[in-house]
This record gives C-alpha cells, structure tokens and sequence, in this order.
C-alpha cells in the first residue's frame, strides 16, 4: 500500500511537524510527545490517542521516525514504546521551517507580523 | 473504575483497522493510562465526563480518519461493503444534519422512549430478572415451615426442626441457617453506632459458595457453646469504621454489651439474606451457637431461623420437596403439637426473595413503558415518512441516476438506525439519572433494590433496543420511497403529489395508532390515580399527620418485673409532663404498645366472666396503655362514656375503654358500659367506647381493641407520642433532649413519626401512581405531537387546495372546521380502539389497585377528555395556518 498524494517530496500536515519537532532533543515516547507538544503550544494543540497514533503511523511509513529500542527498559511497558528521529525526518523539518521561516519573513516585510523584537 | 474504564477503552480500539490496533494496542492503552492523569480534565464529579468525551471524540475522529484513508487507497470502483456503508452513514449524517428540527424532535421522543425503558428495565432487571449473586445459583433452595391456619403462607424455622432436617436429609449438598441478631451499639471510638448482626451456621459458606476476602471463614469450633466470640464483617462496616485498614484481622470490636474477634472481611459484592434495603444491609455475621439444649423439644416454640439449601447435582426441586416434606410427616407422628398446624414448602432461593406478586408488579412496569416505547417509535416513524415525503424528489433523482431500490430503501434505513442510536446514546445517559430517582422514590421493602443500577446487561439491552426500534420505525418510509414514481415526481417539480395519498394515509394510521396506545395508558394512569385517591380517602380512625413518636426504656436494676414496672412508670410519667412544656407540642401521652400504622401491636386473650377465653389469633383484642391525652394526639373520637383519667392510676379500680368493632365483637348488641370483661385474665370495667382504628393501615381491617390506663399496665417502656405543632422533625430533638434530662440513663429511641409508618404502608401504590400518571401524560404528549405533525402535514400538502377553496368563496371558519374535523375523526378512531384495549387490559392490572371498579366511567370519561382537549390543542395551530392561506400566495407558490 502506498500512501496516495504525498510521492512530490514532504509535506508535514501540522500534527506531524509538531510530533518531530518534539522528538528534536531526544526519543521521546507517545504521551510524552503530547506534553511536550502541549507545552510548546500552551495547551492550545492537545491530541488524543487515535490522532498522535495515526500521525506516528504516517510519519513512520514515510520514514521519518522510527522506534527506539531502549534496550529492555521496564519503563516501557507502562509509557509505550519510544521513537526517534530519522535523518529523512531531520531533513523533511528542516525543509518545512525553511518555508515557515519564509513565509515569516514575507509575512514581516508586508507588516502583518511585528519586526523582531 | 480504573480497571473497568480500560477494559472499555480497550474494547473500543476495534473501532481502528486491524493493522493498526495491532500494530499501537500497547502504546494506546499505555497512553490511555497516562492521559487518565492529566490535569487538564479539571476535577470533581465532571472530570470522569471531560476525559471520556475528549477521549471518544478522539477515537471517533481517528477511527473515521482511517476509514477515509483506506476507501482513498481503494482503487476497485465497486465499493467495499464497508465502504458502502460509511457512505450511507455520511449520507444519513449530511441528511439529519440538514432538516434538524425533524432530527432533534425524533431525537427527543426516541431520548424519552428509551431513556424511561432503560431505567425501568434496569430495576425489573435487578429485582425479578438477574439470577442471584452465587455460583450455580438454581440450586439454592429455600427451605421454610409453611403456616397451615393462614393458607399455607412460607414462615420462619424453629431450631429444633432445622436440625432434625439437617441431620436426616439427603438430597442437598449442605445446608444452612441464619438468624437476626438484633442490634449492637458500639462502645469505645466515637462516632457510637447501632451495627445490625445476622447469626449464621458455619455451612452457609459452603452452601452459597463464597469466602470472606480476608480472614478465614466460620468452623464448626465457633460454633461450640462458650467459643470465644468471633465475627465476620461487612466490606461497609470494614471501610467505614476502620477505614479499611489492612491489618483488620484479629482486632477487637467493642459493644455496650461485649467483644468480638474480628476473623474475616466478606468481599464488597456480598451480602446475606437478599433482601430490601433493611434486610440487606448487615454489617457483621457471627457464628450461630447453639447448645444441645436447644435441641429439646418444649412446650413453647420459637421460629426464627431461614433455611437455605445447595441441592446435590442431578437433584431436582421437586425430589426435594417430596424428600422434605416425608421428613417432616415422619417428624409430625412423633411430635403431634409441633406439627398441626405446620406444613413445609422448598422453593429456589429466588422465588422466596422475590415472590410471584413483586414479579408480576415488575412485569407491569416492564409493560406500560413497553407502550411508551412503541409510541416512540410510531411517534419517529411518523416523523421520518414526513421527512422522506418532502424528500421524494431527492429521491426520485437519486432513482434516476441509477440507484438501485435496496440503495434508496437502505440509506433510509441506515438514517433511521443512525437516529436510534444517537437516541440511545442520549436515552442511557438519561436513564443513569432516572435510574438514580427510581431508586429513591421505590419502597424501601422492595427486594434487591440495592442492585439497581445501568450496567452492562441493561446497556446492551438498550443498544437492542435501538437496534429493534431503528429497524422498526425505519422500514415504513424504505419500503414506502424504495420505489418511487421518478417521472410523477419530477415532472411535478418539488412539492409531491404522487407520494401524497398513500404516505398520508399510511401516516393516519400511525397517529391513530399513537392515540389509541397513548390511550391505554392515560386510561391505566386514570385507574391508579383513582385507586389511589380512594386509599388515601379511607378514613383510619385517627390522623397520622404531626405524630411524633419517641420510644423511652429506663433501665432497671431491678430483676423482679413488678418492682421494675413501679420504678420505670414515675419516671416515664415525669418525662411525659417534661415534654409537654416543649415548645411546638400541641399534646402528649404516653403509650404502652407498638405505634399504630407501625405493624408492631400487642393482642390478648378475651373472655367474658362466665365463658371460655378466646384464644383464636384473630378474635384478640388490641391492648394500649395510654394516658389522657392520646385521643388529642391522635385525633381519634370517643362515641359514649368516659376516656382514660388522670385519677386512673396504679391502685384505682381497673378500668377499660372499648373501641366500637370491640363491642360489636364482645358484646353485640348488648350494652357494655360498667360491663366486666376479662383480659389476660384481668378484669376490667367497661367506662367508655372510642372509634376504632385501621391499625395495619388503610388497607387493614378495624380490630377489636381495648384501651387501659397506662398506669395500670404491666410495660416498663413506653412511646411518648405527641402531636406537634410545627414539623414533627423540628420537635423531634427537643422531645429526646427533654426525655433524657428527666431519665438520664434510659435508652431513648430513634424518633418515627406516624406520617411515616403511613408513606410505607402506601409506598408502592404511591410508586405505581407516580410512574403510571408519567407515561399516561409522556404517552398524551408524544401522541399530540403526533397528531400536530400529522395535521401541519396535510395543510402543507394542501395549501394550494385550500387556496383554491378560499378564492371560490369558502370562509376562514369553514376551513379550520375542515382541519380541526379531520384531527377529531382521528382522535376518534385511536380512542374507540384504545378505550377497547384498555377495558380489555384492565384485568391485568386489577390486582395491584385498591379497591378496584370494573370499567369505572370516570376514569373513561376524564381520559376521552384530556385526550380531545390536548388533541384540539396540538391541531389548532395547523387548522389556524390553513384558515389564514392567502388565496393569491398559494396558488402563485405552484
């Protein structure tokens, strides 16, 4: 099965640019991407179990993260399973903020954003 | 909670495709677990709501995201079944979604219907339905002497009997009895508690099948004459008055009157006997010791012990009974007195918890919201068919475009069913709350009522029922509109005339149908409404309302009763005339036996001088000791002579009077007054005669009674009975304070008022009344919606008619004579139906009403009136619309 209309490079749906923003530092498991995401937006971004699974699920076809083996950590059984960042998904990040970072720095020279404060 | 909620949540992972549940299981239940700890579901009674409804709503969004998903992936045109039917259900969700006042008003009827049934069911569930709490429950058995004087009617055991039984019978496994034993206040730790006791033999462990979750159960060495004193306590009693501490085992429990070992702790679902609230909620077993002693057979017997029973597999109830009841004519040879008047019956366990008359009283309520329900569903199906008329062009396209009948017959049904579910989701949510206030208004006396409650079994059965009634007010419109007539429709433009007659036709009968059921139980509601007022128009003899009642025992430390009753009566006189100065109290007297109305009465033996006592249970009379105040209290009438004095005291001549169904019964027609009449073998002086009282209540008979100086009387306690002003509760304090500043040291009681003997004694008629007038007035408004759908239909369908009619001259009254016509016609027909099934039906509920007439013409009468009144009134608004159509409007609208 392959995953139709994503074959012209990546194109992170918002839920899935946060999940590897969050996964950045470090391996992280499912609920503690959800804090972290929480944190990160003041709570204004809270996922569920079913959507933060199905992202996990996509971004994990696609190759952008992959589990980490913690090496028989007893912690794993009560939080779930851990991922990590794969250099694809690095990339994919780095691809998407150059375009956020440019549509920050139109969105500034038209005046919609303040200038750097 | 815990455990349970992530059982369901696990169980609704299904809802994911199956890769991916397999692939996630873990980690979503390990989130789940997590997230049942967020802060962000704030706290308190709500928390439990936020996170299940952000945690469905998840599920749901994602679930249905998949499903998305995989139908894009799916590149085979001909869709799956799976995806044939999320398109149906987008479908009927985008149809519902768009005519909402069609969708919420079915919402709100289906809500009522199913939300009512499941409560009710949920309680006919609990008490008559559900199998017992115990492994292997059919092969318990009761086994009770039965009282042959009083038509057999199941009693308690005497010991002597259960042991003789025990040690001969062969067909049960084992066999086990307990016992009441009474009350106990606590010594020691405050808060002072009065725990209730139940005596058990060792073997009923065995026999029921269960083990105390910590400690051991009883042994036959607990049972020995002098064991120490060991108790097994109650998951409740453990929780609340040793805030569950671990290491309860082996503690002491201190009473006024004794300590006991605390052996064991029974799990938090078991209780022994299964009875009402009262008689299930024990708080400590202990073992039943009995002596060899007890074995002896004496003059006097005593029956307190219920028997319970494991039958031997393969056993059946009958071999049982005949075993039983062999042994007991084999025991009848030997002691002829014990058995003369003592039969033996072996009942399963069940059927002596529940009897057939609490059976057939749930099998009522199961019945009259069973026609609450179908009007529901009538009430739906009408709703949906006036949507699918207005529809029939869609539909005639959809048919055009090539959908096949079973396409356009199954997107109906699947919106239907959608509407049933949605209506039952909320019907459930409806129902916890029901469920809470049935359990408050039930009588007390109602067995199992403890157990009621919505689990699993009731939702499932409210998941069939929407199941049932989806399908069955969803396949009048899908076989009406799978075939539709494309060409008449569409060539008509919007407005339909083809689908016209025979839907309107089709929706009559709905509604007549509706009214004919709505009428059956507004007819049931009339009967036990005015069964009802008959009761409470039974005149007892006394008034009940602001009886306050306050039992009073000094204590004594005097053996001998004589002296004893010398000490106690001063002292209860002085706390009478303390109470009296009270504030709120109208008038007080003291009363030497049971309160009226309570069931707890004393009866004497009878004789004239010159003839033989009456022994006969039912031709003693009723003996209160009262002082001269009672008549005020309870507002009872003295017909000739003179009441009790405050000079008839201790040394006076002894004096009685009489209640007027005394004198008929002892004297006839004879005189009585300054008579003698003997009882106890007491002679006393007729002085006076009162009216009687009904003192089992208004459904009880008039005894004969006697009423004797208190003074005179042979009790060392007393009721301080007094009619207060105020709210006997408010009186209630001051009369206890005033009573122990008089007697310090005497036991002073909890205090009753008559009003409640009295609510308990009417509890399930006033219950039967209360649900029956519910559905009879849910039933009229389901049923007037019905009929204001029906009739706002027909003037749509026939604006330009009438139109027409109002342009050639008719005038606005002859039009809304027309309409209002039609809405009687239909009323009509429902009521002669109605009123024939109710008349029919009406034996099936005979026996739960007081006082029953045969076809009672007020009852019918007030029906057909309420019915034609709130049917005008639903039709009015239509019948005005239509009088009102402007001729130039509706004949431009074509």
């Amino acid at each position: 099965m392959t995953p139709v209309g994503r074959g012209q490079g990546p194109d992170l749906t918002p839920i899935a640019f946060e999940v590897l923003l969050s996964l950045v530092d470090g391996p992280q498991h499912g609920y503690g991407i959800k804090l972290d995401i929480e944190a990160r937006t003041a709570g204004e971004l809270s996922l569920g179990s079913g959507t933060l699974y199905q992202a996990i699920q996509r971004l994990e076809r696609e190759g952008l993260i992959t589990e980490a083996r913690s090496g028989g950590d007893r912690s794993d059984a009560r939080r779930g399973r851990s991922y990590r960042l794969q250099p694809a998904g690095r990339a994919a990040l780095h691809t998407h903020l150059r375009r956020l970072s440019r549509v920050v720095d139109y969105a500034r020279s038209r005046k919609l954003l303040p200038a750097t404060e | 909670m815990g455990a349970r909620g992530e059982r369901i949540f696990s169980a609704l992972l299904r809802l994911y495709p199956r890769a991916f549940r397999q692939r996630y299981r873990d980690d979503l239940l390990a989130f789940f677990r997590q997230d049942r700890e967020h802060p962000q579901y704030g706290s308190g009674l709500l928390r439990p709501v936020r996170f299940w409804s952000a945690t469905l709503r998840d599920l749901v969004r994602a679930a249905w995201g998949h499903h998305l998903a995989a139908r894009a992936v799916e590149v085979s045109p001909s869709a799956s079944v799976s995806g044939r039917l999320s398109g149906d259900l987008r479908y009927a969700w985008r149809g519902l979604w768009a005519s909402p006042g069609v969708a919420s008003a079915a919402l709100v009827v289906l809500t009522l219907g199913i939300g009512t049934s499941t409560a009710i069911f949920s309680v006919v569930d609990a008490v008559a339905l559900r199998g017992l709490p115990f492994q292997e429950a059919d092969r318990l058995m009761s086994v009770a002497e039965t009282n042959l004087m009083d038509g057999g009617r199941p009693m308690t055991v005497a010991l002597q009997n259960f042991l003789e039984w025990r040690a001969q019978q062969r067909v049960f496994e084992s066999m086990a009895a307990s016992a009441g034993a009474g009350r106990f206040t606590t010594a020691g730790a405050p808060p002072a508690e009065n725990l209730r006791a139940v005596r058990i033999t060792s073997s009923l462990f065995e026999v029921l099948r269960v083990a105390p979750a910590m400690g051991r159960p009883f042994d036959a060495r607990d049972e020995r004459t002098g064991a120490p004193q060991v108790a097994i306590i109650s998951d409740g009693l453990w929780r609340r008055r040793f805030h569950a501490r671990p290491d309860i085992i082996g503690q002491a429990m201190t009473f006024e009157n004794g300590t006991w070992e605390i052996v064991g702790v029974m799990p938090r679902s078991f209780t022994y006997p299964i009875g009402s609230v009262v008689v299930s909620a024990v708080d400590f077993w202990a073992p039943f010791v009995s002596s060899p002693r007890d074995a002896i057979r004496t003059p006097g017997r005593t029956y307190s012990l219920t028997v319970v029973a494991r039958l031997r597999p393969g056993e059946t109830q009958v071999r049982a009974a005949a075993e039983m009841t062999r042994i007991r004519d084999a025991l009848a040879v030997e002691h002829p007195r014990w058995f003369a008047d003592r039969g033996i019956i072996v009942r399963p366990l069940q059927n002596a918890i529940v009897g057939a008359e609490v059976r057939s009283w749930m099998l009522l309520l199961l019945g009259a919201v069973g026609f609450v329900l179908l009007i529901a569903c009538l009430n739906v199906a009408n709703l949906l068919l006036a949507r699918a008329v207005g529809r029939s062009r869609e539909v005639a396209v959809r048919a055009a475009l090539g959908a096949s009948p079973w396409d356009l017959a199954r997107a109906l049904l699947v919106e239907s069913l959608l509407l049933s579910v949605l209506g039952s989701a909320c019907g459930v949510l409806a129902a916890f709350w029901g469920v809470r206030i049935l359990r408050a208004t039930l009588p007390e006396h109602l067995p199992r009522l403890t157990e009621v409650g919505v689990d699993l079994r009731v939702l499932g059965v409210a998941a069939l029922a929407a199941l049932v009634t989806g399908v069955l007010f969803g396949t009048l419109p899908a076989l009406q509109f799978s075939r539709p007539d494309v060409a008449g429709v569409l060539r008509h433009g919007g407005r339909s005339q083809s689908g016209g007659p025979v839907s309107e036709r089709l929706r009559t009968i709905l509604v007549m149908a509706e009214v004919a059921l709505a009428v059956v139980l507004l007819a049931g509601a009339g009967l036990f409404i005015s069964s009802f007022v008959r009761l409470m128009q039974i005149d007892l003899g006394l008034n009940p309302e602001h009886v306050l009642a306050v039992g009073v025992a000094p204590r004594s430390a005097s053996l001998d009763r004589s002296a004893a009753i010398a000490a106690a009566h001063p002292l209860i006189m002085a706390a009478l005339e303390r109470t009296q100065a009270v504030p709120g109290v109208v008038a007080a007297s003291a009363l030497s036996s049971g309160l009226p109305l309570s069931g707890n009465s004393m009866s004497v033996p009878v004789q004239l001088p010159g003839q033989q006592p009456v022994f006969r249970g039912d031709d003693e009379a009723f003996v209160h000791g009262v002082t001269p105040k009672y008549l005020d209290v309870m507002r009872s009438t003295l017909i000739r002579g003179r009441w009790i004095e405050a000079g008839d005291v201790a040394g006076s001549p002894p004096v009685v009077v009489l209640s007027d169904e005394a004198v008929r019964r002892y004297f006839g027609s004879r005189d009585p007054m300054d008579r003698t009449i003997i009882l106890n073998e007491a002679p006393r002086t007729v002085v006076g005669i009162v009216r009687g009282v009904r003192l089992g209540g208004p459904e009880s008979e008039v005894p004969p009674e006697a009423y004797i100086p208190f003074l005179q009387s042979d009790q060392r306690s007393a009721d301080i009975v007094v009619r207060t002003g105020p709210d006997p509760a408010l009186v209630a304090p001051h009369v206890q304070a005033a009573i122990r500043t008089v007697i310090p040291n005497a036991v002073v009681y909890e205090p009753q008022t008559l009003a409640q003997h009295f609510g308990a004694l009417v509890a399930q008629r006033k219950f039967n009344m209360i649900v029956l007038a519910l559905f009879g007035s849910l039933a009229v408004v389901i049923a007037s919606v019905g009929i204001y759908g029906l009739m706002a239909f027909v003037v749509a369908q026939r604006t330009r008619e009438i139109g027409v009619r109002i342009a050639l001259g008719a005038v606005p009254a002859g039009i809304l004579q027309m309409v209002l016509g039609r809405a009687t016609r239909l009323m009509v027909v429902g009521l002669f139906v109605g009123l024939a099934g109710a008349a029919a039906l009406e034996q099936l509920v005979r026996a739960f009403l007081f006082d029953a007439r045969a076809h009672d013409p007020a009852v019918y009468g007030a029906v057909v009136i309420v019915l034609l009144v709130t049917g005008f009134v639903a039709a009015f608004g239509p019948a005005r619309r239509a009088a009102r159509v402007d001729p130039l409007e509706a004949l431009r609208a074509e």
